[in-house]
């Protein structure tokens, strides 16, 4: 049996709980334990808070506040699996299959490490929660798992839907999904899968990004059995084959809209 | 309902917080700058740093080619060509930075905008790697501290610290030019919106010019690029 530990943002993340769901589901492998960021954390405000600027509040609405209910337009996970979870956030989650459950304001804590070192997971899944010190990225033998929002190793980093998208005409846009296991650089450890979009007549980006968003959790889960399986090898990036890309400024984003839409 | 509550007010918050300027804003505030400027210069010559005439001249220049109505250059014809450092100069600025970089822990290496141009015009390869590297510790060190970045160490006066932020945002936009990597426009244009929100009406000439360049170049690179 493959042992999975599953990283997530925060308690009630609909993508870590729709992943712990299936990672439940499926056969031979174990949910070794759930570790959660906990939102209560000055430390973690301030460094999101210089990360993502004011769209922090923004991500706070949706992601916490209006949760399932800011998703209107991303049918497939709402019918596909958030009946399944709904009213569940991964605490009760964990308690209803009696799956160890830690939360700390850091997940490169000590307490989490000495815990991980206990429960000897073979493979991490990443969902969300901050930057992984090395003290973490070399406890699973296989590695920490984290499907990543756009094409590596070329768009590293924020905002990977929308650069493309500005760089290039949109037919030949790199958008996708590059699951890949982290290492101690932005986006750089090794490849395991991508999926390339590929964008329809009127897209959005939020249209985009609701198509993506089931995309990530199928290619996790095709990954897991992967690596379980022994199919999947990963393959090295260069760091010299890519670029950090950072938050985009508004008016870009709205030249972005403005070529999805045709009008430039 | 007070989940609905709760969004809304993160919502406003989210508005009142967003810092960034609207293009008509930053194109009322070059033509005005540059109209008043000019007047400067027209009534009290004396009065009016030499070294800063040819930037007016450019500056003037670029914003009739972006379309914006502003009044006719008429400064002294001599001064015609803007103050680039030497070679020389840019080498003992080089010899000096503390292990070579234009940005240590201490803070940012004072004139690095000015120089990095000088460097940029310069035909010679053998510093296409020091410049790479500086223009990528530059912009990720301008995202990831965002409005605390760029503070010049030894520490500057409010103006002459803002003059080398706009100097910084100047370089992106010609490294765009170079490079087409938008990236650093997107880092010009954050640099940009927090240094005309910083500006203040008695600001000095070379600081006002200084931020209409870095703006107006910007919007030349949005204008050719996405119309």
């Amino acid at each position: 049996m493959m042992r999975l530990v599953l990283f997530a943002p925060t308690r009630k993340s609909l993508y870590a709980r729709i992943v712990a769901q299936r990672i439940l589901a499926e056969p031979e492998v174990v949910l070794s334990a759930i570790v959660v960021r906990s939102i209560w954390s000055f430390h973690r405000f301030r460094a999101e808070l210089r990360r993502d600027g004011p769209r922090l509040l923004g991500k706070i609405r949706t992601k916490l506040v209006l949760g399932e209910s800011s998703l209107s337009e991303s049918e497939d996970i709402k019918t596909a699996a958030v009946e399944r979870v709904s009213g569940d956030d991964l605490y009760e989650m964990a308690r209803r299959h009696e799956i160890p459950f830690m939360s700390a304001p850091d997940l490169n804590d000590t307490r989490i490490e000495n815990q991980l070192a206990n429960i000897a997971p073979h493979l991490i899944v990443f969902t969300g929660g901050g930057l992984i010190r090395s003290n973490i990225l070399s406890i699973p033998p296989l590695g920490i798992m984290n499907c990543h929002s756009g094409i590596l190793p070329r768009y590293r980093g924020m905002d990977v839907v929308e650069w493309p998208l500005l760089e290039r005409d949109t037919e030949k846009a790199q958008v996708g999904l590059t699951l890949h296991y982290m290492d101690r650089g932005v986006d750089t450890g090794p490849l395991l899968l991508q999926h390339h979009e590929t964008l329809q007549a009127g897209d959005t980006i939020e249209a985009i990004r609701a198509r993506l968003e089931p995309r990530m959790i199928e290619l996790v889960l095709e990954g897991i059995r992967g690596l379980q399986s022994g199919t999947l090898e990963p393959m090295s990036q260069m760091v010299d084959e890519g670029k950090q890309y950072y938050v985009m400024h508004p008016r870009l984003k709205e030249i972005v809209a403005r070529k999805l839409h045709g009008s430039i | 309902m007070i989940h609905g509550m709760a969004a809304g007010i993160l919502q406003v918050g989210e508005r009142l917080l967003d810092d960034s300027v609207a293009s008509y804003e930053l194109l009322e505030f070059i033509q005005k700058s540059i109209l008043e400027l000019n007047k400067r210069l027209e009534h009290r010559p004396d009065a009016f740093p030499v070294g800063m005439i040819p930037e007016l001249a450019r500056v003037t220049d670029a914003a009739s080619e972006l379309g914006l109505r502003v009044p006719e250059f008429r400064g002294p014809a001599e001064n015609s060509s803007a103050d680039k450092p030497s070679a020389e100069e840019i080498q003992i600025w080089m010899d000096s930075l503390p292990d070579g970089l234009v940005l240590t822990k201490q803070g940012l290496v004072h004139q690095t905008g000015m120089m990095l141009l000088g460097l940029l015009a310069v035909e010679d390869s053998s510093n296409d790697l020091f410049i790479h590297n500086s223009l990528e510790r530059l912009l990720r060190h301008v995202e990831v501290r965002r409005k605390a970045c760029l503070q010049p160490r030894p520490s500057l006066s409010w103006s002459e610290t803002w003059i080398e932020k706009h100097d910084v945002a100047y370089l992106f936009c010609v490294h765009v030019r170079n490079s087409r990597d938008f990236r650093f426009l997107n880092g010009a244009m954050k640099l940009n919106d927090w240094g005309y929100r910083a500006h203040r009406r008695n600001a000095s000439v070379e600081q006002t010019l200084s931020l209409v360049r870095a703006i107006l170049e910007q919007e030349l690179i949005l204008a050719e690029f996405w119309g």
